[in-house]
C-alpha cells in the first residue's frame, strides 16, 4: 500500500466491525484529525448581514449592541445555517449486493452513509436517511436527534428478495424514489445519494433534477466494485475467460459471453457511462464522487470535501 | 498386433459417455453480475452459443482411461516381428494340418485341405511357407519355401492317419522350423478339429517360441454322437473255454441322445456272435459274448459296432493266443482256501487251474506236480520231508513255488529239505498288536506291477496280526518287502530252473486281512504268474505305442537279437524292416503282421485307435491361442533372448491395466482439483 494511504482505514477492516456507529465514529474521527487545520470548520457560523426584526423572529437572535448604537431592532444572519438538513439516500437494490475483490458495494455504501451522517452531525447538522431501490423503502426525517436512528436503519439495510426484483421489467429506476424523497423533505437541505447508478445517465440526471428544482444541494457517490469496473472476475466459481454464463442480479436474466472478447468494449462502455454522469452532474452543480470498494472511506470523504471546498471557492 | 478377444474393443465406444457428459452436463451456478446495462452492449461481439467441451484435460484423461481398459480386456498381442517389421515385412508361415483319426468325421479333412490351400495361396512374393502334418506326431511335408509347386501338392496329398491328437509336437516343430530372421514375420496357422483331448492334462502343453504368432482355423462343427469300443477283455472260462467282454462307450449329441445297436464278434473274419446293446450316455456299458473254445493257434478277433458319425473307433482288433491256463497244485490244500480258489478262478486269459495235491508222501507229491506249473503251499508244516524233497526237485526242474506260512511247525527233516532250495525257512511266530504293516517294497518287481507306483500306498494299508520270522535268508535271495519291524515279508529266490516266492504270513484270513482286500487278487495272480515264468502280453495295442516286435508278435526264436531282422507290415500294407533292437511304432489301427526273414508264417497283433481320440469334444480357438501363448510366455522368461524382444498378450494387457489405474488416479486428482477450484468437472 502506498505511504500516502497508510493513514486511511481499509474498508475490509471496517467490514469486520459489526457496529456501524463505531465504524462511523472511527472514520469521522480519523477524518477530522486529518483536517484539523481546515478552514471548513468555521464555515457554518460565518456572519453574513443584519436585517430588520420582524414579528415572529427569535428575540435571542437580536443584536443588542447594534440596538444600543441605533435604537433599532436588527437580527444577525449567517452565511449558512448552523442546523442545515443533511439526508443521505442509499441505494439497496440487488445490484449493490455484489462484491468480489473487497467488500460488498452495499456494505461500502452503508459505511459511507454512516460516516457522512456522523460527520454532518459533528457539524451540528440535522441528519436523516432515505433507503431506496426502485422506490423509497425507508425514510428517517432529518433531525438533530436522529443519528443513532439513521445508523440503526443503515445497519439493517439489505437488498430486497430476488423474487421482488424479477417481477419488474427494469430493475433500476432512480426517478420514483428520489421524487418521493423530495416530497418528504419539506425544507431545503443537503442530499447525498449513494448508488451504483446502473441506469442510463439521462434518467439519473432527470431524477436528480427533481431534487434540484426543490432547492436541495446534492452529492452523488458512485460506488463500484473493481471487478465490475474491469470485468475481471477471475476466481469466481463458473467464470471462464473463454465463455461464462452471467446472471443479472437485478433482473435474474442470463447472458452467455466471452469475457475475453467483451472486456475491451465493456471498459469503454463503463468509461463512457461515468463520463456522461460526471458531465451531466457537474453541469447541474452536483458534486460527483466516483469511488470503488477498495478505496478507504476516510480517503473518499477527504477527496469529496476537498473537491467541494474547491468548487465553493471558485463560485 | 492382434487381439485375443477383439470383441472387447467395442468397449471403447464407452468414451461417448464422458464426451456427452462434458458437452451437456449442466454448468454450475451462473456468475452473478450487478447489471447487464453495460454488459449487454458487448454481447453483439462477445456472445457465444456453441457447445464447448469443458475441462478438456479431464475429458482426455477419462477417454484415455476407458480406451486403455477396453484394449486391456481385448488382450493385444504384440509380437517381436510385428514390432520390428510391421505389416509390410515378409512372412514365414507354417501351416499345421491335423490328420488324426478324428478328421475322418464328416468332411473335416477336405475342409482342412481347402483351408490349407487358402493359407498358401494368400502368400506374397517374398513370403515362404512350410506344410506340417500331425496327429500324435508331427512331420514336415515340405521345406520352408515360397514355391507353390512344392507346397500345393503336399496339401493336396494329405490324408487322414490313424493316430491320436497332440498339438504339442506340431507347435514345437513349427517353432523350430521357422527361424527368426530380421524383417521377417513368423506365423503358425493351426488347421484342426481342435479336439480337447489334444490338450488333456498330463500331456505336454503346446508351446511356440517368442515372436511367433498363432492363428487357429477350426474345421469342425458340433461333434456327432459317437459310440466306441473302449476295451475288450479275454477271460478264462474253465479249462477249455474263453469268454470275451467288450466295454462300449457312448457320447450323445442333441440329435442322438441314445444309442442302441448290435455288437458283433468276428473270429478270423467270421462272425461268431452278435449281441444287441443299449448304451448309456457318457458311461461304459459291458457286453459279454458267449464263450468260445480255447484256440489251438493264434486267432485274430474283431469286435464291431455299426458305423456312426466317427467310424474310426467302431472296430476293436485283438489276438487270442492258444495258451493253456496256468496249472497250480495246491499242496496240502485240504480244507481248500476259499480265498485262494476264488482269486485264481477269475482273471484274464490264460487264467489259472487250481488242483488239490497231497502234502505227504514223496511219490504222491511228485505225481501231483507232474502236470503243474506252480506249486502252492499254504502251510509248509503239513509237508513231510519226502514231499519237501519232491518239491525241491520240482523247483530245480523249472517249476514255480509260492509258499505262505501257517500254524504248523516243520519237522526237522522237512526243514533240512526246505533249506536246500528255499530262500528262507519259516521260524518263530511274531504276533503284532496293533497290526504290523508292509513296507520297503521293491516297487519295480513284476509282482507289484498292478499297483503301479502306488504299491507302497496300497499294500501299506494291509494289516498283519501274525507272521513267521523268516530265518536264514539266503544271500542270493531278494527281499521284496518287509514288515514295519524290519522282518522279511516276501522273499524271492531261484533254484535251478525254477523260482520260489516265500510269504511270511498266511494266504488265509486268520493272520491278516490281505485275502479280504482288493489287492489280494492281482497280487496272487502276479505271484503265481511270476513263479510260473509266465510273461503277460497284451491281446491288443493302441496307436502311438512302440512295441518290441519279437515279444509282441511272439515270433519264434525269442527276443530279437542284434543280427536278426523282423519284417513288419502295417494294416495298410506298408512294410518296415526292423534291425536288431529296433522298436515298431504303431501308427494305424488294424492288424499288424510280422515275421522273421525266411519264415513263411506271419504273426499278428491287433492295434486300435488311441482311446482319447474317441472323445470328440472340442476346444474354442481362443483357448488354444491362450494355451499356446501362455506356454510361450514361460519359454520367453527362461530363454532370456535379448535379440528378439517379445511383448506377449498377457503382459501387454497387464501394462494397459496398469496404465488404466494410473490414469484413474490422475483423473481423481484432476477432478478433485477442478472441484476445489470451482471448475465444473
Amino acid at each position: 500500500m502506498p505511504a500516502a494511504q497508510t493513514r486511511f482505514i481499509d474498508p475490509a477492516a471496517l467490514a469486520r466491525i459489526s457496529n456501524l456507529s463505531l465504524v462511523a465514529k472511527m472514520v469521522v474521527q480519523g477524518f477530522i484529525s486529518g483536517l484539523h487545520r481546515s478552514t471548513f470548520l468555521g464555515r457554518s457560523i460565518d456572519f453574513a448581514e443584519h436585517r430588520p426584526y420582524m414579528p415572529g423572529d427569535d428575540i435571542r437572535r437580536l443584536d443588542w449592541r447594534l440596538f444600543a448604537r441605533s435604537d433599532r431592532f436588527h437580527v444577525k444572519e449567517f452565511e449558512a445555517d448552523t442546523n442545515a438538513n443533511f439526508l443521505v439516500a442509499v441505494d439497496v437494490s440487488r445490484s449493490m449486493d455484489f462484491g468480489w475483490r473487497g467488500i460488498r458495494k452495499l456494505d461500502y455504501a452503508r459505511f459511507l452513509a454512516g460516516s457522512l451522517a456522523a460527520f454532518s452531525r459533528s457539524q451540528r447538522d440535522r441528519v436523516g436517511l432515505g433507503i431506496f431501490d426502485h422506490e423509497l423503502r425507508e425514510f428517517v426525517p432529518p433531525s438533530a436527534k436522529h443519528l443513532e436512528t439513521v445508523l440503526q436503519h443503515l445497519a439493517r439495510a439489505n437488498p430486497p428478495p430476488e423474487a421482488d426484483t424479477r417481477k419488474r421489467k427494469t430493475a433500476s429506476d432512480l426517478g420514483p424514489p428520489l421524487a418521493q424523497l423530495g416530497a418528504a423533505l419539506g425544507r431545503r437541505g443537503l442530499v447525498a445519494v449513494v448508488s451504483d447508478f446502473y441506469e442510463p445517465p439521462e434518467q439519473v440526471l432527470a431524477a436528480f433534477d427533481r431534487l434540484l428544482v426543490a432547492g436541495h444541494d446534492i452529492m452523488a457517490f458512485h460506488v463500484l466494485d473493481p471487478a465490475e469496473v474491469d470485468l475481471d472476475l477471475d476466481g469466481i466459481p463458473g467464470f471462464e475467460e473463454s465463455g461464462t454464463r452471467f446472471r443479472d442480479l437485478e433482473s435474474g436474466a442470463l447472458l452467455d459471453l466471452s469475457p475475453t472478447r467483451a472486456r475491451e468494449r465493456y471498459r469503454e462502455a463503463m468509461a463512457e457511462h461515468t463520463r456522461a454522469l460526471r458531465a451531466g452532474l457537474v453541469r447541474r452543480e452536483v458534486d460527483y464522487v466516483l469511488t470503488d470498494t477498495g478505496t478507504p472511506l476516510d480517503f473518499a470523504l477527504f477527496r469529496y470535501l476537498s473537491e467541494r471546498e474547491g468548487r465553493r471557492r471558485r463560485r | 498386433m492382434s487381439f485375443l478377444a477383439p470383441l472387447f474393443l467395442l468397449g471403447g465406444l464407452l468414451v461417448a459417455i464422458p464426451i456427452v457428459l462434458h458437452l451437456t452436463r449442466r454448468r454450475r451456478e451462473p456468475v452473478p453480475f450487478p447489471s447487464f446495462l453495460l454488459l449487454q452492449l458487448t454481447s453483439a461481439t462477445a456472445r457465444f452459443k456453441r457447445r464447448r467441451f469443458r475441462n478438456i484435460p479431464l475429458l482426455i484423461l477419462r477417454c484415455l482411461a476407458l480406451l486403455l481398459l477396453a484394449a486391456a480386456f481385448a488382450e493385444p498381442v504384440l509380437r517381436g516381428g510385428g514390432l520390428a517389421g510391421g505389416e509390410g515385412t515378409a512372412l514365414d508361415r507354417a501351416v499345421l494340418v491335423d490328420r488324426s483319426l478324428s478328421m475322418t468325421v464328416g468332411n473335416r479333412m477336405a475342409t482342412a485341405r481347402e483351408a490349407a490351400q487358402e493359407e498358401l495361396s494368400g502368400l506374397g512374393r517374398e513370403d515362404r511357407a512350410i506344410v506340417v502334418a500331425f496327429d500324435g506326431r508331427a512331420a514336415a511335408l515340405t521345406e520352408l519355401t515360397g514355391d507353390q509347386g512344392t507346397l500345393a501338392p503336399a496339401v493336396a496329398n494329405l490324408s487322414v492317419g490313424g493316430g491320436g491328437t497332440s498339438y504339442a509336437p506340431a507347435l514345437g516343430l513349427a517353432g523350430r522350423l521357422l527361424p527368426a530372421a530380421p524383417g521377417r514375420r513368423r506365423e503358425v496357422v493351426l488347421i484342426s478339429d481342435l479336439q480337447r483331448s489334444g490338450f488333456e492334462d498330463g500331456r505336454p502343453q503346446p508351446s511356440l517360441p517368442p515372436g511367433v504368432e498363432l492363428r487357429v482355423r477350426q474345421v469342425s462343427a458340433s461333434p456327432p454322437a459317437n459310440a466306441w469300443i473302449a476295451e475288450v477283455t479275454v477271460v478264462s472260462e474253465g479249462r477249455e473255454q474263453l469268454a470275451l467282454t467288450a466295454e462300449v462307450g457312448f457320447a450323445p449329441s442333441p440329435a442322438a441322445p441314445e444309442w442302441s445297436g448290435e455288437v458283433e464278434l468276428f473270429l478270423s473274419g467270421r462272425q461268431v456272435d452278435r449281441k444287441t446293446l443299449t448304451a448309456a450316455a457318457d458311461r461304459m456299458t459291458t457286453v459279454r459274448f458267449d464263450p468260445v473254445l480255447r484256440p489251438s493257434e493264434p486267432l485274430a478277433a474283431e469286435v464291431r459296432l455299426p458305423e456312426d458319425g466317427f467310424p474310426g473307433d467302431d472296430r476293436f482288433h485283438l489276438m487270442i493266443h492258444p495258451e493253456a491256463a496256468i496249472r497250480v497244485a495246491d499242496l496240502g490244500g485240504s480244507p481248500p482256501s476259499v480265498y485262494v480258489s476264488e482269486a485264481l478262478g477269475v482273471g484274464v486269459a490264460p487264467g489259472f487251474l487250481l488242483d488239490r495235491a497231497p502234502a505227504r508222501g514223496e511219490g504222491a507229491v511228485r505225481g501231483a506236480l507232474e502236470a503243474a506249473q506252480v506249486a502252492l503251499v499254504r502251510d509248509p508244516g503239513r509237508l513231510d520231508a519226502g514231499a519237501m524233497r519232491a518239491l525241491g526237485d520240482f523247483v530245480e526242474g523249472g517249476g514255480g513255488l509260492v509258499m505262505a506260512t501257517g500254524p504248523r511247525r516243520l519237522s526237522r527233516a522237512a526243514t533240512e529239505e526246505l533249506e536246500g532250495f528255499a530262500p528262507a525257512v519259516p521260524g518263530g511266530f511274531v504276533d503284532r498288536d496293533p497290526a504290523g504293516r508292509l513296507g520297503d517294497l521293491a516297487a519295480r518287481h513284476p509282482i507289484f506291477e498292478p499297483f503301479g507306483g502306488e504299491g507302497s500306498a496300497v499294500l501299506g494299508t494291509l494289516a498283519f496280526f501274525r507272521y513267521r520270522d523268516l530265518a536264514g535268508v539266503r544271500p542270493d535271495a531278494a527281499v521284496l518287502g518287509r514288515f514295519d519291524d524290519g522282518k522279511p515279508a516276501i522273499v524271492e529266490s531261484e533254484w535251478g530252473e525254477g523260482r520260489t516266492l516265500l510269504f511270511a504270513s498266511s494266504l488265509d484270513a486268520e493272520w491278516t486281512d490281505l485275502p479280504r482286500r482288493a489287492a489280494f487278487v492281482p497280487l496272487l495272480h502276479r505271484m503265481v504268474e511270476f513263479a510260473a515264468g509266465h510273461e503277460r502280453i497284451p491281446v491288443a495295442y493302441r496307436v502311438g505305442e512302440s512295441v518290441d516286435p519279437g515279444a509282441a508278435f511272439r515270433l519264434p526264436g525269442g527276443p530279437v537279437g542284434e543280427a536278426e531282422e523282423v519284417l513288419a507290415d502295417s494294416p495298410s500294407g506298408e512294410r518296415t524292416v526292423l534291425d536288431g533292437m529296433d522298436a515298431l511304432r504303431l501308427v494305424e489301427p488294424g492288424f499288424y503282421r510280422a515275421r522273421r526273414p525266411g519264415a513263411a508264417e506271419f504273426r499278428q497283433i491287433g492295434v486300435n485307435p488311441a482311446l482319447a481320440e474317441s472323445d470328440l469334444r472340442t476346444l474354442d480357438p481362443a483357448e488354444v491361442r491362450i494355451a499356446a501363448v501362455a506356454a510361450a510366455e514361460g519359454d520367453a522368461q527362461t530363454a532370456a533372448n535379448p535379440v528378439a524382444p517379445d511383448l506377449p498378450g498377457r503382459a501387454a494387457a497387464w501394462l494397459l491395466l496398469a496404465g488404466f489405474l494410473l490414469l484413474l488416479v490422475s483423473e481423481a486428482w484432476a477432478a478433485n482439483r477442478s472441484v476445489a477450484s470451482g471448475v465444473p468437472g
